[in-house]
């Protein structure tokens, strides 16, 4: 059992620690921490390096609720979508009560996606042995337009945003013809724009920079007493079973869904169980069963986000397309290969979430008891510092000082991009399957000898085809008749 | 940074004339009647299609009567428009003048630089500076032997 390592474990609990504290401090988020974390995995065997992402994820999404319930600032996006009605109910003198159901169903809703992940994927991944480069090019295709439906910006930009991640894939030569595009005559370009990087400079450089332009700190003082947070919970449990299934179905299925990570999953849960509430009105007053639905739905979307990043190379949130970039850098190619060629690594993957939602726990206790301590930090000498990290991070991964510069690009692009609505997920997609879709296009058509009806003479190519058609049409049809009539309307 | 519609599409759409120039030079895979052009191509059309889209919706909603976004208030300070630009220069002159220089000076002077336009005292920004460097030094260079630039400090390398 290579996760009972006594190194592993100690990684383990480091980086539960880091990942605590980084989702506690608001301004620092999930991907962030895993994009942070990305030089020293570099150095580390792929079990302890997975053991390490895999840990500091799962407690940033967890505690990024602290701030969100004691100060009414979310620590980690994910956390925003409650973070009113947790607010809420610390005003009536009920932090303890949303404290532990935010932690408890966090660990509960982990556990599901968790068995989820540890049931479905290797059955996927029996299942996909039979793709050919029809079917994965359907079903990047759908990867993709799922990105691009399910932000929560609107389909225009979503798709700006995806067009922006596949040009950037197309630079280099990793290309079917082994044609060095948009190169300029670079060396440093001949590879492609170095994926991890991108990845720090898109979720670390641009998160300093948002900050440079505000960086007033104010002091926080945390209202009132924290009493025992796990009293109560098994009531809750009694009291809302359906909530907490919901959403852990919910979250796991949304985290499956390549591009839409914890932070949608806590959203359309949290509307969900409003909508499916015996009491809506108490809603937004302080009620704790948006809490319990939502805080499952997001830490179980962590897991089923491994589920396509594993079995396909498609990665199911922003965390695990840095994951995936990971995995390949260490020799171990996400398809349905992976079961085969890394057993151990794989069961590692699932240890280990296990004994991350259940260390989140006890470390959750520690986290609210010494949350005054942590939000504190001074985040005007925590930014520089942070900065100066990625730089040497980044540097370290390929020896290139080149690729500080990449990193500095892409955090301006992601910065502007951000500031303009236009959603980051869809670029991030875009550019780590860019690569794979045309690959997937160019040898298929190369074995159709042109011909691109074979791309459904396959039976699940040809269901995958249909969908993927599908998708496009229903929406394309629904702005078409709106557009009709508007016309019709302002005619009359 | 909020630019309106209209500006976004007009510049997303010369850049995606550019592409698509570039992409047209691209050459085609032997025995077939594609090749490392087809994907820009479409790619470049897609965004010029999508730009002429953003024109539109600009241009419908300046019609409707919304209002222009306004500058965000940062960058009517000096103070924050500097803090912000800090950020690119201080990678660039790290990629400038870390070989020369060497790890240890550059990021002392990023690091206390920085914190000071953040607003952290003199005392505690220099010692942060200082202990930082070298604990990231250490971290990288002795333990995982990344091989950081020494620079000026080439002497006392160990």
């Amino acid at each position: 059992m290579q996760v009972a390592d006594p190194f592993v474990l100690g990684v383990i609990l480091v980086s539960a620690i880091f990942g605590l504290f980084v989702g506690a401090v608001p301004g620092l988020s999930a991907t962030m921490a895993v994009a942070l974390l990305v030089p020293i995995t570099f150095f580390m065997d792929p079990v302890p390096a997975i053991a390490m992402m895999v840990t500091a994820t799962a407690m940033a999404i967890t505690s990024g609720d602290i701030p969100g319930c004691l100060l009414r600032i979310p620590g980690t996006p994910s956390s925003a979508a409650y973070t009113d009605e947790a607010f809420s109910m610390t005003r009536r003198g009920l932090a303890d009560q949303a404290l532990g159901a935010s932690i408890v169903f966090s660990c509960i809703g982990g556990l599901f996606g968790t068995l989820v992940l540890i049931t479905c994927a290797p059955v996927l991944a029996d299942f996909a042995l039979n793709f050919t480069s029809y079917e994965f090019f359907w079903l990047v295709v759908l990867g993709l337009s799922c990105a691009i439906f399910i932000s929560p910006s609107s389909t225009l930009r979503g798709f700006v945003s995806l067009l922006i991640g596949l040009l950037l894939a197309c630079v280099g030569m990793n290309n079917p013809a082994a044609y060095p595009r948009f190169t300029f005559g670079n060396d440093d370009l001949l590879n492609g724009v170095t994926l991890l990087p991108m990845m720090v400079g898109m979720f670390a450089v641009s998160e300093v920079l948002r900050y440079a332009t505000d960086a007033s700190q104010r002091r926080v003082e945390i209202q009132g007493k924290i009493g025992n947070i796990f009293t109560g919970m098994g009531g809750l449990m009694r009291k809302y079973p359906a909530s907490v299934a919901r959403g852990s179905v919910l979250g796991t299925v949304v985290g499956v869904l390549p591009g839409a990570g914890a932070d949608i999953a806590a959203w359309m849960s949290y509307g969900v169980s409003k909508r499916f509430s015996r009491e809506p009105e108490k809603f937004g007053t302080g009620h704790v069963e948006g809490i319990v639905e939502a805080g499952a739905a997001n830490n179980s979307a962590l897991a089923g986000a491994w589920i396509p990043a594993l079995v396909f190379g498609i990665p199911g949130d922003s965390i695990t397309a840095i994951v995936v970039g990971v995995l390949y850098m260490k020799n171990m190619t996400p398809g349905p290969m992976i079961f085969t060629n890394s057993p151990v690594e794989m069961y590692a993957v699932f240890t280990v979430f296990v004994l991350a939602n259940i260390i989140m726990l006890p470390l959750g206790y520690l986290a609210v008891k010494t949350a005054r301590q942590v939000l504190n930090v001074p985040r005007n000498v925590l930014m520089p510092v942070i900065l100066l990290f990625c730089i040497v991070g980044t540097f370290a991964i390929n020896n290139s000082a080149f690729d500080v510069l990449v990193m500095l690009a892409m955090g301006l692009l992601a910065y502007v991009m951000e500031e303009n609505d236009f959603p980051i997920a869809p670029a991030v997609l875009g550019v780590v399957l860019g690569g794979m879709l045309e690959e997937h296009f160019v040898f298929s058509m190369i074995k159709a000898d042109g011909n691109f009806w074979a791309f459904f003479s396959r039976p699940i190519a040809f269901g995958l085809g249909v969908l993927a058609i599908l998708v496009w049409l229903v929406p394309l049809g629904k702005g078409l008749y709106r557009l009709s009539t508007e016309k019709r309307r302002l005619a009359a | 940074m909020k630019f309106d519609d209209i500006r976004i599409g007009v510049v997303l759409g010369v850049f995606s004339v550019i592409v698509f120039a570039v992409a047209r030079t691209f050459p085609v895979i032997p025995g077939q009647h594609f090749g490392a052009s087809l994907f820009p191509t479409l790619i470049s059309v897609g965004l010029f299609i999508c730009s002429v889209l953003l024109v539109i919706q600009g241009w419908r909603a300046r019609r409707a009567g919304a209002a222009r976004a306004p500058w965000p208030a940062w960058l009517r300070q000096p103070m924050s428009v500097l803090r912000f630009l800090m950020v690119p220069i201080s990678l660039v002159f790290y990629f400038m003048t870390a070989d020369w220089l060497g790890f240890l000076p550059c990021s002392f002077l990023m690091l206390l630089v920085l914190q000071r336009l953040f607003s952290v005292s003199w005392m505690r920004a220099v010692i942060v500076a200082i202990v930082v460097s070298l604990v990231i030094h250490v971290a990288f260079y002795s333990v995982l032997h990344v091989p950081l630039p020494w620079g000026l400090l080439e002497p006392l390398a160990w």
